[in-house]
């Protein structure tokens, strides 16, 4: 029997770790209070670790915890309790870039498996076996790789292969990006980056200006998009398919998990059964996607070395397509009610879309709406309000709705 | 005593130099933007650098690609035996040297990822040299120095790189707006829109990368903690060779003549005053974690 590939997903808290894992995603990976790069995302306490563990339990799905900060001494007082507690809490494993945190993990709490992080910037077979070496069992690889390199890479190698398949790009190789540290104070390896590679700035030959009048020297990337590229990756073999954005939201977590994970079950379904792949509708899959996402997209290396469409050049997109409005709670098959969360402003006798893990994009127009005691309203405009609508399809908890 | 490691310029007149060691910039395999040299030129600049009874360090310091790799090990094949030690940031190159079972001829410069006391020992208890990152303060490094039980390597002078990207951003900008420059190779600047600062930009065919507006420079504070300093590297990237020799003479003067920093430190700053202790006394920030943050 094949080993299906992992669809690894982020969370910035449970309640998007729960949706990840509903929508699809095979194991998530969380930052905890310490030792994680993403100091503003709402870090997860070992209370919060516990209850992602046993509920991942519940759905077969895998925890890993990021430890990817490049540590200075302060950085490490309470390792050696944190990686238990981590065991303890039976997370499978750390995504770690320092050989010192890898080591201690090793010997503290072996259960857990060492991940490299792609801090690392690993392009190559070689190292990747001096990290088997030093006890990695998956390596993350650098953004930098190309697909070619990636089939190359797997041929040698006994670690796992983790590669991003979505989400934002780094337009540095990760780990050696100091731009965030020396702009503004905040350094990037210790989850403090500024974005400053997204700044705008003018470039210079002397005193001579090079960028024309009205633009300015950008060296942002467009975010990765990897449908495209994603049948190629599963017949090399890669072990885990990840997303990134523990900072992105609820319902971007949900469309983006859901996209994916719809085309790798039609990838091995196809494959099963000898269908050509070139009957999947792509397309489709792209405008799902844009559904929820803000910013332009690119292949990033996937093709080899980017081109101009890969970078970002005074062009900002930060609208997605369609509107988030609401979370499904429950649904009452008798009356055709579903009590919803409200996310965002909607009217009645709008025209709304749901989607679920299971439940393929539905378009309905809310020609009846209630508050949580059953009171006819035409607007719901209250954050987290509870509200009752009719819909003439069956729903479940955790679909969602969007405007259109 | 701390040696002085200091980069091979093209016209450098080798005996000039008060040095310990030269470092010869691989063209192939290193991501020095200053002069670089062919494998070539490299093993015959080896014999004049010990000519010089010199140390001769080797730095393949870039990251290396998978489609990279034959070439790396054809390189490595014919250098490993002729140098005295590698500068190296790509593990395929440790791998390398631990299958020929001589990685104390390593110095470990990933530039950002050892700052710490522990991992720099991890790499000690494997018998590998390294370079502290550079965006340490100096608390910190007189820590580390405390902490590690050995000797510590330091970058000590020159601009420093601050971002490494495989993508060719100069020449992507020039194509996309149909510019027609010839910016490749080239020592350019970078000013952000709301900051005063230029910032040396260079694309080459390893990539693009960013160095500082200034020359760090770790000089009286060197003299508190030279005891435990194994070997200090004095970066000559982007520094004409005429000063670059001046500079390296005025670190070994404050090696040697101790009592007279103030006054070396003053003829430091006639060769170029855009100096800064960068880091050292300004430590930058862990964002901890507002506990009522969304």
């Amino acid at each position: 029997m094949r080993n299906k590939v992992e669809l690894l997903a982020p969370a910035g808290d449970l309640e998007k770790l729960k949706i990840a894992i509903i929508y699809g995603a095979n194991a998530v990976y969380i930052g905890g209070k310490k030792f994680s790069l993403r100091a503003r995302a709402s870090n997860f306490t070992i209370e919060n670790i516990r209850e992602a563990c046993a509920f991942a339990k519940e759905h077969g799905a895998k925890i890993y915890v990021t430890m990817n900060i490049i540590p200075h001494d302060e950085d490490l007082d309470g390792l050696e309790d944190y990686l238990l507690e981590l065991e303890k809490a039976q997370v499978t494993g750390i995504i770690v870039s320092s050989l010192y945190i890898a080591k201690v993990a090793q010997i503290v709490a072996p259960k857990l498996e060492c991940h490299l992080s792609t801090q690392a910037s690993v392009t190559n077979s070689l190292a990747i076996k001096e990290y088997e070496k030093l006890g990695f069992t998956r390596v993350v690889l650098a953004r930098e790789t190309s697909l070619e390199q990636i089939k190359k890479i797997k041929e040698k190698v006994n670690a796992e292969l983790e590669v991003f398949i979505h989400g934002g790009l780094c337009v540095s190789y990760s780990g050696r990006c100091m731009l965030s540290n020396h702009l503004t104070n905040r350094d990037a390896n210790r989850g403090g980056c500024a974005h400053s590679c997204r700044w705008n700035y003018d470039l210079y030959d002397r005193d001579n200006k090079i960028n024309p009048e009205g633009f300015y020297f950008n060296i942002g990337s467009k975010d990765l998009v990897g449908i495209r590229h994603l049948f190629s990756l599963l017949d090399i073999g890669v072990a885990s398919l990840k997303i990134e954005g523990r900072m992105k939201s609820l319902y971007y977590i949900a469309t983006v998990v859901r996209c994916y994970k719809q085309l790798i079950d039609k990838y091995y379904e196809y494959v099963d059964n000898s269908v050509d792949l070139k009957g999947i509708d792509l397309e489709y899959f792209y405008k799902e996607i844009g559904k929820a996402e803000n910013r332009l997209m690119s292949i990033g290396f996937f093709d080899g070395a980017p081109t101009c469409n890969e970078q970002l050049y005074n062009i900002r997109s930060e609208t997605p397509t369609k509107e988030f409005i609401g979370i499904v709670l429950d649904y009452d098959e008798k009356t055709n009610i579903a009590t919803i969360e409200q996310r965002n402003y909607f009217e009645l006798n709008d025209k709304v879309e749901f989607f679920g893990p299971t439940l393929e994009n539905t378009e309905t127009t809310i020609t009846e709406l209630y508050d949580e005691n059953f009171t006819p309203i035409e607007v719901a405009r209250h954050p987290l309000q509870i509200l009752k609508i009719k819909v003439p399809f069956e729903l479940k908890k955790y679909d969602m709705i969007r405007k259109i | 005593m701390a040696k002085i490691y200091v980069d091979l310029k093209r016209e450098a007149n080798l005996s000039e130099y008060k040095c310990d060691g030269f470092i010869i910039n691989s063209s192939e395999f290193s991501c020095y933007n200053g002069e670089t040299f062919s494998l070539e030129e490299a093993l015959e600049l080896k014999e004049l650098v010990k000519k010089e009874n010199k140390i001769v360090i080797l730095n393949i310091d870039m990251i290396i690609s998978e489609d990279d790799l034959e070439a790396l090990l054809e390189y490595l094949d014919k250098t490993y035996k002729e140098f005295d030690y590698f500068i190296y940031s790509d593990m395929a190159i440790r791998y390398y040297f631990e299958e020929k079972n001589i990685v104390n001829k390593l110095i470990y410069n990933p530039q950002t990822l050892v700052a710490s006391s522990s991992e720099l020992t991890r790499y000690y208890e494997s018998g590998i040299n390294v370079l502290l990152a550079n965006e340490l303060s100096y608390e910190e490094i007189e820590k580390i120095c405390d902490m590690c039980g050995s000797y510590i390597n330091l970058e000590v002078y020159g601009y420093h790189q601050m971002f490494y990207s495989k993508r060719k951003l100069i020449s992507l900008y020039d194509k996309f707006f149909s510019l027609n420059k010839d910016l490749h190779d080239k020592e350019l600047s970078l000013k952000e829109e709301l900051r005063n600062e230029f910032y040396p930009i260079y694309e080459s065919n390893k990539g693009t990368f960013i160095y500082t507006d200034y020359i760090y420079c770790l000089f009286d504070e060197l003299l508190k903690i030279v005891d435990k300093v194994n070997f200090i590297k004095i970066n000559g990237v982007f520094i004409e060779e005429n000063d670059y020799c001046k500079v390296v003479s005025l670190y070994n003067r404050l090696l040697n003549e101790r009592e007279n920093v103030s006054i070396l430190y003053e003829e430091l700053k006639r060769i170029n005053s855009n100096l800064s202790k960068g880091f050292l006394l300004n430590k930058s920030i862990l964002l901890k974690v507002n506990e009522n943050e969304k």
